[in-house]
């Protein structure tokens, strides 16, 4: 079912939307949990929620991309019940990601600028300006959560280069966050 | 790790949902065929690093065995040659503010006996007045009542939808109606669209083959007990059309553009004139044949021909045959076309035609024949155009069908990853693509009113579904027809309705429709979270007692 049509069911209050949701995105939403969370457990929660979530805002959301709407829930989502698991148990997904994450990290400036959404700004130009499939590399990486390897294979290259290939692109967003005096 | 990295990743949340969408993990491991716009100039290239680039089979079609009586996950009967079911209504563009009502009538007038008389029989154009006389002899003695009742075991199916526009302005949506069957049927099978009673102009689109293939017959009908890719395996359950039209994917790649192939280099012999001795029984020579024998690297050279009998391959010592009867003057216009070898990748070596008395490869036996040999640097696109213009000759529509025709090159001949059995020897004239099921989409555009509505119906000839006579089972003499509610279709359908139009003619054997001949029932409301409906019927014993 295509997505116009999964949304019109949910704004028509049918139900069949959650079922053709978690038919089309339930494995994309449950694999982009688990990789965060580390738990098939906590992931399926999540993907639940995401659902739930998607109900309770469509209407009045239309979203452009059905994928990347029900995506970001269930990013969000696992973030937020990382957040809220690891005082108890610290989740191995999340904590790689973040731990390679470290390097992308510029020296602290005098200036705290701290806002979200204009760090994702700066994220997004950067973006905009490396090649397609190093933006697809890095977005599988560290958007989706997905492992190394299963990122490599997609792009068709060997783990190790795919290592590397990571770590320059982290190099290359650390330098564009400086050059925008981002201090996250 | 920090809180800082943490805050990064959340950040990463925040970017625009295109590029989250570009990024996505691929949700299937399999490949999904696809149409190519283009395809990899470093065709080459590809075949001596031993692998292609080309499309690969997508998902697999394939089903459990045939002639299973109600044997289907709903009770349907899972029928030896199964016509496909039929689909509902589609946009190009889904869109929130149309809404449909479907109401589907299923006739069996095309079940009404009509008096076939034996002159009728006889007075078939092409016939001469001796061989008129002949055929109505026979059929006099055949029928001696003067002729005999026929019936057809089509049926005639009218899929009318209200679509109904709720915005404020006024619409014109691009409509898609698919419909199953194959190439050589077209003409038969393609359904009419009608809008407001009047007739729409339609774009045809073809889809990919909908079935898969399988092995020799050992063990059939089991699937899983025939490994392989021999033979085609239709698709025989509306599941399998299901598995291939669900997510979208097959629609997309029918509505896309055919592979342009103009990229990939090629070296092509072409062979004319030949000749050669007439065949001599006596002397030996029962079927002259022109052999053509070369070298090659079978790990980077593939060899598509075209117009050759017969081939032989040697992997181990790098050598390959072809061979060809030389035709003669009364042979069929099609066996005196120009043969060709196109050669991908590596160019063969040392080629030599040799006259031979039989095409048989043990025969050393040879002859005083020749043939004209030409070679020339090309692409792949401009030599199967120049072939197809032989090979697709009596196709009513060249451009589907050539399209269709490179589609099975690339998907399961020797072009693809991974080449089906079948057409592993490079024969590029297997016409399989012919009778290759598959679904068909008519686009047409229609326009709604601001808040009003428009009919717009699709009026078909339906083949039946049935168990081959001969194999005896227990379904021998049903036939089924079935529809499916809402695979593929982005429409929102607020009801759904079907009639059956029985004509007096059938008994109801198996259904799921409610339909209820005995009491009158012959509209019934359907449910719509119910994706297929089944009506599997005989002919009533007493329909031919006129």
């Amino acid at each position: 079912m295509e997505d116009a049509a999964i949304i019109g069911l949910y704004w028509a209050r049918d139900e069949e939307a959650i079922a053709a949701s978690d038919r089309k995105y339930g494995k994309l939403c449950r694999s982009l949990s688990r990789d965060i969370l580390d738990s098939r457990e906590d992931a399926e929660e999540c993907v639940n929620d995401t659902w739930q979530k998607a109900w309770n805002t469509m209407p009045p959301q239309r979203p452009n991309s059905l994928r990347a709407y029900l995506a970001k829930i269930t990013r969000n989502l696992s973030i937020d019940r990382w957040r809220a698991g690891r005082a108890e148990k610290r989740g191995n997904g999340l904590t790689i990601l973040l731990d390679e994450l470290e390097e992308a990290l510029p020296a602290p400036s005098a200036e705290e600028l701290t806002e979200a959404r204009e760090t994702a700004r700066t994220i997004e130009r950067w973006l905009d300006t490396i090649s397609p499939a190093d933006r697809i590399a890095f977005l599988q990486r560290y958007w989706y959560g997905q492992r190394v390897d299963m990122v490599a294979k997609q792009a068709g290259c060997s783990s190790n280069s795919m290592v590397k290939r990571l770590g320059r692109l982290r190099d290359g967003l650390r330098r564009a966050l400086e050059q925008e005096g981002i201090n996250v | 790790m920090s809180e800082r990295s943490e805050r990064l990743f959340e950040a990463l949340g925040e970017i625009d949902e295109g590029k989250i969408d570009e990024a996505a993990p691929a949700e299937k491991r399999v490949v999904h065929w696809k149409r190519w716009t283009a395809l990899a100039a470093a065709f080459v290239l590809v075949i001596g690093a031993g692998s292609y680039v080309l499309p690969r089979l997508g998902g697999n079609a394939g089903s459990a065995g045939a002639g299973g009586a109600g044997a289907g996950s709903d009770g349907a009967s899972t029928f030896m040659s199964y016509a496909g079911p039929v689909f509902p209504l589609t946009l190009r563009e889904a869109d929130s503010a149309i809404l449909a009502e479907r109401e589907i009538t299923l006739d069996f007038a095309p079940w009404i006996p009509v008096w076939w008389s034996n002159e009728e029989e006889a007075n078939r154009d092409g016939y001469t007045p001796e061989q008129r006389q002949e055929t109505l002899d026979m059929y006099n003695e055949w029928y001696p009542e003067g002729g005999r009742w026929k019936s057809s075991t089509d049926i005639r199916v009218a899929d009318a939808y209200t679509l109904t526009n709720t915005s404020n302005e006024d619409k014109t949506v691009s409509v898609l109606y698919p419909f199953a069957g194959m190439l050589n049927d077209l003409e038969n099978i393609r359904p009419t669209l009608t809008a407001g009673g009047q007739e729409l102009e339609t774009t045809l689109y073809a889809g990919q083959y909908s079935g898969g293939f399988q092995g020799a017959w050992e063990g059939w009908p089991n699937r899983k007990d025939n490994p392989g890719s021999v033979n085609l395996d239709q698709p025989n359950s509306w599941e399998d059309f299901r598995d291939r039209l669900e997510d979208g994917d097959y629609l997309r790649s029918a509505l896309g553009e055919w592979a342009d192939l103009s990229g990939v280099p090629v070296t092509v012999y072409q062979f004319t004139d030949p000749w050669g001795p007439e065949p001599d029984e006596e002397a030996g020579v029962p079927n002259p044949t022109i052999r053509v024998y070369f070298d090659l690297d079978y790990d980077r050279t593939e060899v598509l021909s075209y117009g050759f009998n017969g081939g032989s391959y040697d992997r181990e010592n790098g050598r390959q045959g072809k061979s060809f009867s030389i035709p003669r003057d009364f042979w069929p216009e099609r066996s005196k076309f120009p043969k060709y070898l196109i050669v991908l990748g590596n160019d063969i070596r040392n080629i030599t035609a040799q006259g031979c008395v039989t095409g048989g490869w043990d025969d050393e036996k040879t002859l005083e024949a020749g043939v004209t040999i030409q070679r020339y640097e090309s692409n792949l696109e401009d030599i199967l155009y120049t072939v197809a213009q032989y090979a697709l000759r009596e196709e009513k529509d060249f451009d589907l069908s050539y399209g269709i025709w490179k589609d099975w090159l690339l998907s399961y001949g020797v072009l693809a990853d991974d080449p089906m059995e079948r057409y592993r020897w490079g024969d590029i004239e297997h016409m399989d693509v012919d009778i290759m099921s598959r679904v068909f989409y008519l686009e047409a555009q229609v326009t709604i009113p601001a808040g009003g509505s428009v009919q717009l119906s699709a009026e078909m000839t339906k083949e039946g579904s049935y168990d081959f006579a001969c194999a005896h089972t227990e379904n021998r003499g049903i036939y089924g027809y079935d529809m499916v509610t809402k695979l593929g279709s982005n429409l929102i359908c607020t009801g759904q309705t079907a009639v059956l139009e029985d004509r007096g003619q059938i008994r109801i054997i198996r259904q799921n429709f409610g339909f209820d001949l005995e009491n009158g029932v012959k509209q019934v409301t359907l449910d719509p979270s119910q994706e297929h409906y089944y009506l599997e019927i005989k002919g009533r014993e007493d329909r031919f007692g006129k």
